[in-house]
């Protein structure tokens, strides 16, 4: 087990899903142990309302811990109209409609950015996961969060299955044995 | 309390595969912080730095990475041997 420091939390940019799942299970602790930044879009306030986590995101805003990029440059703008053509295009995708995949491409896009240094992108849409993948970046998800603090001993086996479980009596469709093997592979 | 619908429609099909991928991906990040903080920390120490720097200088080893390897293993030798003494 390595003992990270506060210092060691690393910068991110977190699309919608991963941070409505924290949301879900009351997990943002593991959010604040990880992470030092987490860089969002202002396009995804919208999905967090729709969501119905409006509440939780400016709690985390007004904390100070995740920071809106609130403006793209035209090129910007362009380069994230080109990756949500991209994600709505793969083969794992159910919504063939560019325009609703423009928050994750344009957090993707500014993710780029030299000077936010941000050194990790989680994302837990599958068809955006790919798109991301053929360029090359790096990505992980809520699930590689609660498996770090799993082998961090921060969370033990019941506590997995009862955060996943929470996740999906909420709708995330996690198949049973999935949260299984979570739990066994990772929780203390 | 309202409750916080999920914006993944495709969670099932995450795998083992995609969470070890996760884990280690995120596992590495962490790790390649923790140890460039260590290395910044340790090299602020300018005698620590100094002595390094006279090490790769001898021409006994390549660069001051290799001097400190190096140190480190010798330090851990000798703390095995200290604790079965």
């Amino acid at each position: 087990m390595a003992i990270f420091k506060s210092e060691d939390r690393v910068i991110v940019a977190a699309d919608t899903g991963p941070l409505l799942s924290a949301f879900q299970s009351n997990t943002t602790e593991l959010l604040r142990r990880y992470f030092s930044c987490i860089f969002i879009v202002q396009s995804q306030l919208a999905e967090f309302q729709k969501h119905g986590a409006a509440t939780e995101i400016q709690s985390l805003i007004d904390e100070g811990l995740v920071v809106v990029i609130r403006n793209l440059t035209d090129k910007e703008k362009a380069e994230a109209m080109e990756v949500a053509r991209r994600i709505a295009q793969a083969p794992s995708c159910h919504d063939p409609v560019v325009e609703n995949h423009l928050p994750e491409a344009q957090l993707i896009v500014v993710s780029q950015r030299v000077e936010i240094q941000c050194e990790k992108i989680l994302l837990d849409e599958k068809a955006a996961r790919s798109v991301v993948e053929e360029m090359g970046l790096k990505i992980s998800g809520f699930l590689g969060i609660l498996a770090n603090a799993g082998v961090d001993e921060l969370l033990t086996k019941d506590e997995i299955r009862r955060i996943l479980k929470t996740c999906q009596s909420q709708g995330t469709h996690y198949a049973n044995n999935l949260i299984e093997y979570i739990a066994q592979t990772y929780g203390r | 309390m309202p409750q916080i619908t999920p914006h993944e429609s495709d969670a099932e099909l995450f795998t083992p595969e995609d969470v070890d991928k996760d884990f280690a991906s995120l596992r590495e990040t962490l790790l390649e912080k923790q140890i460039q903080n260590f290395v910044r920390e340790l090299v602020r120490r300018s005698d620590v730095y100094i002595a390094l720097q006279k090490l790769a200088t001898i021409g006994r080893f390549a660069n001051e990475v290799e001097a400190m390897a190096h140190a480190v293993q010798t330090l851990q030798f000798a703390m095995r041997a200290e604790q079965k003494a």
